[in-house]
């Protein structure tokens, strides 16, 4: 089974952290999260790291802080987790080439108006930041 | 865990009859004869101003996974030559089988996307927004292959088709 190259955590508020463990026995399913009990999740290659914090929803990209000001009058009241991967096939006559980019950041409804900020992890490692999926 | 693709055909008169034709490879054919035979489409070519059978396709996933979500699909390389060679194709609530024809198709009347739509084009239990949970199919995908009166007679190279989707 092809083994994906980024790997989730979660730690949760109350200070316990769950890895994903891809494809052992004890994987966690993304399905399975808490997600109101997220303190941040990250995602990492074991050489790089990307976080997101759902307290003031900053993101720790490979040890830098990128905080995200969206020119209103308030914050959010909740930011909620999103996460996925965006799996590429190009079936071409002699074989499939899958491509994988990772896609973690948050997104919020503030004053009936929703808001997204998220951070891809492209296959080169390079990172796209965007407000839409 | 992570979902297993495969492409799924279905064939033949309905309800029809429906296979697994893998990931990778020479998966499908256009020609004048509807089933999942790959390497017998040079007995059935289509002739100049006609249409091939329609290709009932689904995208099949299985194994362990959280969701699917957001299916992409375009072409991204034609046919060549690609002279008079026109795809169409629907992806977008075709949630029913129906006996593929081989006539001008009633199903497949759009011109397949050539790049990244950008959103989803096709539909999971009949809506471009839904999603799998666990394993099953999105909605069919039909294809169908226009040949026009001044299409160059012969093989054509493979065209390179793409499928995109979200997973957790």
């Amino acid at each position: 089974m092809m083994k994906l190259k980024y790997e989730f955590s979660v730690t949760y508020k109350d200070g316990t952290r769950v890895e994903q463990n891809f494809g052992e026995q004890n994987e966690l399913m993304y399905k399975d999260i808490k997600f109101d009990e997220i303190d941040y999740f990250e995602l990492t290659d074991g050489v790089r790291s990307y976080s997101v914090h759902l307290k003031d929803g900053h993101f720790l990209l490979n040890k830098n802080v990128v905080r995200f000001d969206l020119g209103l009058d308030k914050e959010a009241e909740k930011y909620n987790l999103v996460y996925f991967r965006r799996v590429r096939k190009d079936f071409f006559a002699n074989e499939t080439v899958t491509t994988i980019r990772y896609c973690l950041g948050w997104n919020t409804i503030i004053d009936g108006k929703e808001f997204n900020r998220l951070v891809f992890i492209e296959p080169d490692d390079s990172l796209t930041i965007t407000d839409k999926k | 865990m992570a979902a297993t693709f495969n492409w799924s055909q279905t064939y033949g008169t309905s309800p029809g009859t429906t296979v697994d034709l893998g990931e990778s490879g020479n998966l499908f054919n256009f020609k004048n004869q509807d089933d999942a035979n790959i390497t017998d489409d040079y007995l059935y070519p289509i002739t100049l101003g006609n249409y091939s059978y329609e290709i009932w396709l689904r995208a099949h996933f299985t194994g362990t996974f959280s969701s699917i979500s957001n299916i992409q699909f375009w072409m991204s390389t034609n046919f060549s030559p690609s002279t008079d060679l026109t795809i169409r194709w629907k992806g977008n609530g075709q949630t029913s089988y129906v006996t593929p024809v081989n006539i001008a198709s009633t199903v497949a009347t759009v011109t397949v996307p050539t790049s990244d739509p950008g959103t989803a084009n096709v539909s999971i239990g009949g809506s471009l927004g839904g999603s799998l949970a666990a394993p099953g199919y999105s909605n069919y995908i039909v294809l169908q292959v226009q040949v026009g009166s001044s299409a160059i007679p012969g093989n054509t190279s493979k065209a390179i088709f793409t499928l995109q989707y979200d997973e957790t």
